[in-house]
């Protein structure tokens, strides 16, 4: 524990960065571009019902 | 209400939306008006009334009312109609939902007689007293249960990244008020309390808590707003849906480290004044990202600008969202404030966000929601809308431009010292020289309230059922929603 109170700077400054780079390789990996095509549609879908 | 019960269509409550839109318009006019009578005591001090009227009463009273009272009303009225379309689900627990609204409503009036009674934390933007703040902490649990509860009902898989930034709003603010509100009071019978916190700690931790009152409840619950209306409004997707991926996550990741940038040469250590300063620079990314996304989604279909107004709220929204979070960064910067600290920079800076962007994408929506929610074909005159607009517009320029004029003569003077180091001027020839400009931003205030009056008038024949006559043509040219 004591380490980690110690480091706890280092340690919160290497997990959301690397989760922020997981993030961006993510949303890029191949063959996602018509998921998330599909997904920026959402809101237009409900014209029929609204 | 359009849904049809007959159908397997979901029938969304709209009747909280309802109730929430007109809290935000009457909220509004209220608001502004106080603004062009607090900027009026700045012209005129001989319109300060004591004890009740006095410019230090009636500041808060104004900020707390533009951003609480409309911009809150305009945030639960817009994120829970839209949580209800992208879910596809009923809004969770119509109880809860208009407790939400009237618990809310008794916060803004708690709050507003206290300033007036001259009750006070005295922390910019988190003024309620310790009463008020525990109340607003019920309501927001309310509001957050009813929220995350129907997203997670939701018949559409994927939540809709307006939801992400709607939802990291109210954590976030819960979190913000949460910490900053810390206090104990005098006893239970008292209004007073005392906070948690002192020294530098405690003007810290008010300003993690203000500026990230503008990163999330100004930016990232307004943002949510954006992403659902513009597309809506243009009916086109919204630009890059990954850009909007990455727009949120840089945009709550870097956001919360900027306050410090509040406190440049005060006692705070020198490493977190600089550190407060390049998160400060590195919102440019986001900001800049996040208003690129939101102008794009109309690449190809540029000639609807000349057609509708609403859209045109919308994007000129957008520019002032870039322009603003241009001119925040620069001001950040160490060297340019301490030019720019404690003159009207800072407020005209303030209100080209307020004015400019919260307040258009906010007029945007309600005049895209108001003809669906009372379930009218279109709004009653876009001849008005227009006119609301260029209004509006005029004003903000007229304001921020007076401000920055004001507000860098300001500074200069300040600083300016003669042959023998003597400071130049006195303080009082620095509010003298600022006279005119006062005087502009009176004026520029006084147009943007017009505007939001003829938009109460646009919305009152809206909801009666009425056209006008004259516009047949233009709005069945015009109808593009």
């Amino acid at each position: 524990m004591g380490w980690i109170s110690e480091n706890a700077g280092m340690i919160g400054l290497l997990f959301f960065f690397s989760y922020f780079i997981g993030t961006a390789l993510w949303i890029f990996r191949p063959g996602s571009k018509q998921s998330y095509i599909e997904k920026s549609r959402i809101p237009l879908k409900e014209d029929q019902h609204d | 209400m359009i849904t049809d019960t007959a159908t397997s269509k979901p029938v969304y409550n709209d009747t909280i939306v309802k109730l929430f839109t007109i809290a935000c318009v009457f909220w509004g006019i209220a608001g502004f008006t106080v603004g062009v009578l607090i900027a009026a005591q700045m012209a005129f001090p001989q319109l300060n009334f004591e004890p009740f009227l006095t410019f230090g009463r009636l500041r808060p009273l104004h900020t707390s009312a533009v951003i609480f009272a409309f911009g809150g009303s305009a945030l639960f009225a817009t994120s829970y109609y839209v949580v209800q379309r992208t879910c596809g689900v009923r809004l969770w627990n119509d109880k809860l939902a208009l407790f939400t609204f009237w618990g809310y409503q008794a916060f803004i009036v708690m709050a507003g007689l206290g300033y007036l009674a001259g009750v006070t934390q005295g922390k910019e933007y988190a003024e309620p007293e310790w009463y008020a703040d525990l109340w607003l902490t019920v309501v927001w649990v309310a509001y957050l249960l009813v929220f995350l509860m129907t997203i997670i009902k939701r018949k559409e898989p994927h939540i809709y990244v307006a939801n992400w930034f709607y939802l990291a709003f109210i954590i976030t603010v819960a979190v913000l008020h949460l910490g900053n509100g810390l206090a104990l009071p005098v006893s239970m019978l008292d209004v007073k309390s005392y906070s948690a916190f002192s020294g530098v700690q405690s003007a810290m931790i008010q300003w993690w808590y203000g500026h990230n009152a503008v990163g999330f409840f100004l930016t990232a619950g307004f943002l949510g707003m954006m992403y659902y209306f513009v597309p809506k409004r243009a009916e086109r997707p919204v630009y890059s849906y990954r850009l909007s991926i990455l727009h949120f996550w840089s945009l709550i990741f870097i956001y919360i480290w900027a306050g410090p940038h509040h406190l440049h040469y005060t006692s705070l250590p020198d490493w977190a004044q600089t550190l407060g300063m390049t998160f400060s620079i590195m919102l440019w990314m986001p900001s800049w990202g996040g208003m690129i996304n939101g102008m794009m989604t109309l690449s190809g279909a540029w000639h609807k600008l000349r057609q509708d107004p609403v859209l045109r709220f919308m994007i000129i929204s957008l520019a002032f969202y870039g322009m603003s979070t241009f001119e925040g960064p620069l001001m950040s910067i160490k060297a340019v404030n301490s030019l720019s600290h404690y003159t009207d920079w800072t407020i005209g800076h303030v209100h080209s966000g307020a004015l400019g962007w919260v307040g258009f994408i906010t007029f945007g929506a309600l005049y895209y929601m108001v003809p669906k929610l009372w379930g009218r074909k279109e709004l009653y005159s876009m001849k008005l809308v227009d006119l609301h607009l260029w209004i509006a517009t005029l004003g903000i320029v007229l304001y921020i431009a007076a401000m920055w004029v004001s507000g860098i003569m300001q500074g200069l003077m300040w600083r300016s010292y003669d042959d023998m180091g003597f400071l130049q001027y006195s303080f009082v020839e620095s509010v003298m020289a600022m006279h005119p400009f006062y005087l502009i931003r009176v004026l520029g205030g006084l147009l943007y309230l017009s505007g939001a009056l003829i938009m109460a008038y646009n919305f009152w024949r809206t909801i009666r059922g009425d056209i006008a006559i004259k516009e047949q043509p233009l709005t069945a040219q015009g109808a593009v929603a």
